[in-house]
C-alpha cells in the first residue's frame, strides 16, 4: 500500500488541495456533472469495450453539433492548470468544410480556450489557443488527425500553453492565449458541410478526462 | 508503476473497505450522493452551488439572519463509516467568522469534526458520544477564512485532527463508539445568532474505514 488517500496520492497534508477532476466516463449515463448540448447528435455510453463516452453527429445537416462543459462554472485557472483527456476523433479532414473537434479547458465552449483541435483539411492534430474567436493553431503535431485513441495533456503556464500528446511534448503556443479569467471543461464537435464524407458521422469518444489547477 | 487505484490504496491482500471521494467540480453538485436540507425552506432560500471562480467549490449558504437556521450536506441517513475505525479529509472554507458554525467531517447522533463554531477564535476539534457527552479542543489555528485542508481520525481510543498537515488535537472522551452507531459524512453552516446569512465552501471531501 503506497498512500492512506486519494488526497495523499497528490499531495502531502500540508499542501491546501485545489481544484481538481476526473472523469472515467464509465456507467449507465453521463455523470450529471456535465451540461451538454446537442444539434443534431446525440451523446451516448458507449456500449463497446474501451468506448467510453460517445458524442457523434445523427444528421447531415449544415453545422450539426455537440457541446459538453461544465455550464460555465469555471474551477479551472486559466494561468496556471492542466487538463489531461483520451480522445478518439474521427473528423473526416479531407475534402470537407468546418467540420471540427475541439477538447480541453477554455472559458466559453468554441470562443474562448486552449483546445486539440482536430479539424477540416488538417492532416495532424494541432494546438489551438483563442481569445474571442481569434484562434492560434500550432504547427502541425506528428500525430495524424484520425480516429485513433490519443492520450492528451495540456498545460497552462501563463506564458505560454503546451500541448503534449502521448507522453511528448507536441506543440507550444505564446499567443493566441486566453485573458478572459477562469476555465471549464470544453468539448465542441461541428459537422460543417458534408462534402466527400456523405452521410459519415463526426465522432469524438472520450475514456477519461481529468483537470486540476497546479 | 502501479496500475490499479486500488493498489495504491490497499496492500496485497487487502480486501478494501469502504470509501468515498468528492471532487466538488461540475456544473452541480452530485445530488446521487449528496443529500442537502436545511433546518427551515428549501435549496432555492438557502443559495448553494458549484461556484465559478477558480478553486472555487462549492457554497452553501443558511436560508437567512435568523439565529439556528442552518443547511447541511450528508448522505441522507446512510451511515458506512466505522465509529471506532475511519477517517475523514476536507477542504473547506468558512466565509465568516462572527455568530457562524462550520462543521465537516463524520456524524450522526455521535460525531468527530472540525468545528469553526459561533465567535470562538480557534478551530477546534469537537468529539460527541451520544450516551456521555460532548466535548472540544481547540488547535492552534485561528478561526479565519482561508482554506484549510483537515484530517480527523478514530482508532475508536483516540480522535485526532490535523490541520494543515500539523496534529492539532487529540481527544480520548467523549468519542464516538460501536455502541453509538455508524456514522456518515456531513458539511454544514450554522447561523448562531442571527445577522446576515452565512456561507461555508468545500471542494474536497475523502473518508473511508481504515
Amino acid at each position: 500500500m503506497a498512500f492512506p488517500s486519494i488526497y495523499e496520492m497528490f499531495a502531502p497534508l500540508t499542501t491546501v488541495r485545489k481544484q481538481h477532476f476526473w472523469e472515467y466516463f464509465s456507467g449507465a449515463t453521463l455523470n450529471s456533472r456535465w451540461t451538454t448540448t446537442v444539434g443534431g447528435s446525440s451523446i451516448i455510453m458507449n456500449d463497446e469495450a474501451d468506448g467510453g463516452l460517445k458524442l457523434y453527429t445523427t444528421s447531415t445537416g449544415t453545422n450539426s453539433n455537440f457541446t459538453m462543459n461544465f455550464n460555465n462554472k469555471r474551477q479551472f485557472d486559466d494561468n496556471a492548470s492542466v487538463c489531461i483527456f483520451t480522445v478518439n476523433a474521427d473528423v473526416q479532414q479531407a475534402s470537407t468544410t468546418n467540420w471540427f473537434l475541439q477538447v480541453g479547458l477554455g472559458h466559453t465552449v468554441g470562443n474562448t480556450g486552449h483546445w486539440l483541435s482536430a479539424k477540416s483539411a488538417q492532416s495532424y492534430l494541432r494546438l489551438q489557443t483563442s481569445q474571442s474567436e481569434s484562434s492560434t493553431y500550432s504547427a502541425d503535431t506528428t500525430v495524424a488527425n484520425s480516429p485513433v485513441w490519443v492520450s492528451s495533456k495540456i498545460q497552462n503556464n501563463g506564458s505560454n500553453c503546451e500541448l503534449s500528446l502521448n507522453g511528448t511534448l507536441s506543440a507550444t503556443n505564446g499567443s493566441g492565449l486566453q485573458t478572459s479569467t477562469g476555465m471549464q471543461p470544453n468539448v465542441y464537435g461541428n459537422r460543417g458541410t458534408s462534402g466527400s464524407a456523405g452521410s459519415n458521422p463526426l465522432v469524438c469518444k472520450l475514456q477519461y478526462f481529468e483537470a486540476y489547477n497546479t | 508503476m502501479t496500475k490499479s487505484i486500488y493498489d495504491q490504496l490497499n496492500a496485497s491482500g487487502t480486501v478494501a473497505k469502504q470509501r468515498v471521494v468528492e471532487t466538488f467540480s461540475g456544473d452541480a453538485l452530485d445530488t446521487d450522493r449528496w443529500n442537502l436540507a436545511h433546518s427551515i425552506g428549501n435549496d432555492s432560500n438557502s443559495p448553494n452551488g458549484m461556484s465559478d471562480s477558480v478553486d472555487g467549490g462549492w457554497y452553501l449558504t443558511t436560508h437567512s439572519s435568523n439565529s439556528s437556521y442552518y443547511s447541511i450536506l450528508n448522505f441522507n441517513g446512510k451511515r458506512q463509516y466505522n465509529p471506532i475505525s475511519s477517517a475523514w479529509i476536507a477542504v473547506t472554507r468558512n466565509h465568516t467568522t462572527t455568530n457562524t458554525a462550520h462543521y465537516a467531517g463524520l456524524h450522526e447522533n455521535s460525531y468527530f469534526m472540525i468545528s469553526a463554531s459561533g465567535n470562538e477564535t480557534k478551530y477546534r476539534l469537537s468529539t460527541r458520544n451520544d450516551t456521555e457527552g460532548t466535548g472540544n479542543t481547540d488547535t492552534s489555528i485561528n478561526s479565519d477564512t482561508n482554506w484549510h485542508t483537515w484530517k480527523g481520525e478514530t482508532d475508536g481510543t483516540t480522535v485526532t485532527l490535523h490541520g494543515d498537515g500539523v496534529l492539532e488535537a487529540s481527544r480520548t472522551g467523549y468519542i464516538p463508539s460501536t455502541a453509538t452507531g455508524t456514522l456518515e459524512p456531513f458539511f454544514q453552516v450554522y447561523s448562531t445568532s442571527g445577522g446576515t446569512a452565512k456561507t461555508s465552501s468545500i471542494r474536497y471531501m475523502e473518508c473511508y474505514n481504515t
